[in-house]
């Protein structure tokens, strides 16, 4: 039961701050990507 | 940076390094601690210039940068009144930028003084103030500005940009950072022969590719479309070596693919299986090139790296990483998956954080050369004589 709910925790954690991290990364990046035609 | 060692040369000269102490060979080049003027250097994604003007310094120049409508503007960024930047203004009229202190309205397009909002209509100051412009233009999805030497005409910007790059369609991702150190330490870095082969060595891009211990490399000039730019030919690459009295180095590991038995110059780690026909065609001499004023070309197997190195003062530049595949179709969506999810963060993240952390920490001269280093004094050479010419005309 403890490391289910322990899964569970460090689960939730990375759901919650994952995405706002990954953007974070990816503004800071500061990349794009374009299909240039001739 | 410059001022400093400068001042400290005046003041109290300092211990005598070994070898060359200035770049006085290149006496163009070595005034050129913030850019080279006569050229157009990229600025920022299109996407990120609108309505709202925005700052930028490029070659030692203050730029605002603002779109009005489909068209980009790009003016001196200090408004002859008092000297406030005309990027923290915005736009009032159709076709303008308003100061943001006394609202003195430039003409985006002449950039002539065409109202004076806290003056009345009949300013009698109207129309004899007038602010610098600056050429822009769009290509690879940048805004580019061209910074003149005086008052002449912009050049083609196409004939600036590698010629496969005007005449082919592609995808590319890209990265515009700042960084810290002057421009010509990441132009010298990029084209530097021995660098990569050491300090990349760690880098996650290459944790599957051995790289080599040391090459035989020369520098030949380019030949028709490419005769503006300089190509490493490598000529021998060792993969490993004994140092007398040191011990034998090599980047080979179990994990890592083996080195290929033949020397070739598409890439710098392995055979390439399959070579992009329209890379191919380009028949590049040597995988590494560079032209003025700072962009240096990267021929890969599938894909060709650049990296545009902008000026911004004697201390900063601005890098722009650019990864191009010659694709359309579905497979631009390989691509984008590609760069989006690795390439993004392992080459122009990592691997190139590698030499931005170069870049930052040289200070040279002076400076005492090797051999691989007839990369360095070959694109110094190539920038003096380019820079010779095009001030004579």
């Amino acid at each position: 039961v403890k490391k289910t709910l322990l899964t569970l925790l460090i689960g939730a954690a990375l759901a919650a701050l994952a995405p706002p991290l990954i953007r974070k990364a990816v503004r800071a990046s500061n990349t794009q990507v374009h299909r240039i035609h001739q | 940076m410059w001022e400093d060692r400068a001042m400290a040369t005046a003041d109290a000269p300092a211990r005598r390094e070994p070898g060359r102490q200035d770049w006085s060979p290149w006496p163009h080049y070595n005034a050129a601690a913030a850019g080279f003027k006569g050229y157009w250097y990229p600025v920022t994604w299109s996407s990120k210039v609108t309505g709202k003007p925005s700052a930028f310094t490029i070659a030692g120049e203050k730029i605002a940068l603002v779109r009005d409508g489909r068209k980009t503007y790009a003016l001196h960024d200090r408004c002859p009144h008092r000297g406030v930047p005309l990027s923290l203004g915005n736009q009032q009229f159709p076709g303008t930028i308003s100061c943001p202190y006394h609202g003195w309205t430039y003409n985006l397009e002449s950039g002539r003084l065409c109202a004076v909002i806290t003056d009345g209509p009949k300013s009698p100051i109207n129309g004899k103030v007038n602010v610098r412009t600056y050429q822009t233009a769009e290509r690879l999805g940048m805004v580019w500005v061209y910074i003149p030497i005086g008052e002449e005409e912009p050049t083609d910007i196409d004939e600036q940009l590698p010629a496969e790059l005007v005449e082919n369609p592609f995808v590319m991702g890209g990265r515009i950072e700042p960084r810290a150190g002057n421009w010509r330490f990441g132009a010298e870095n990029g084209f530097d022969e021995g660098h990569a082969k050491y300090l990349h060595r760690t880098s996650l891009w290459r944790i599957f590719k051995t790289m080599p211990t040391w090459n035989l490399t020369r520098v030949v000039p380019g030949e028709g479309a490419n005769s503006r730019w300089i190509f490493r030919v490598q000529d021998e690459v060792y993969w490993e070596a004994d140092f007398p009295g040191v011990g034998r180095w090599t980047n080979k590991r179990w994990w890592k693919s083996q080195p290929p038995k033949e020397t070739f110059n598409i890439g710098n780690t392995g055979k390439p299986k399959k070579i992009d026909p329209v890379i191919t065609q380009q028949g590049f001499p040597g995988f590494a090139s560079l032209s003025m004023p700072g962009i240096l070309r990267i021929a890969y197997p599938n894909f060709i790296h650049y990296e545009f190195y902008v000026p911004v003062d004697a201390d900063n530049h601005r890098y722009v990483g650019v990864m191009v595949n010659f694709t359309e179709g579905w497979q631009t969506l390989r691509f984008y998956v590609k760069y989006l999810g690795a390439i993004r963060w392992l080459f122009h993240g990592n691997f190139s954080g590698q030499d931005a952390w170069m870049v930052d920490v040289t200070d040279a001269p002076p400076e005492r050369l090797y051999r691989p280093d007839v990369s360095l004094t070959a694109w110094r050479k190539l920038a003096e004589d380019e820079y010779s010419r095009r001030i004579a005309s």
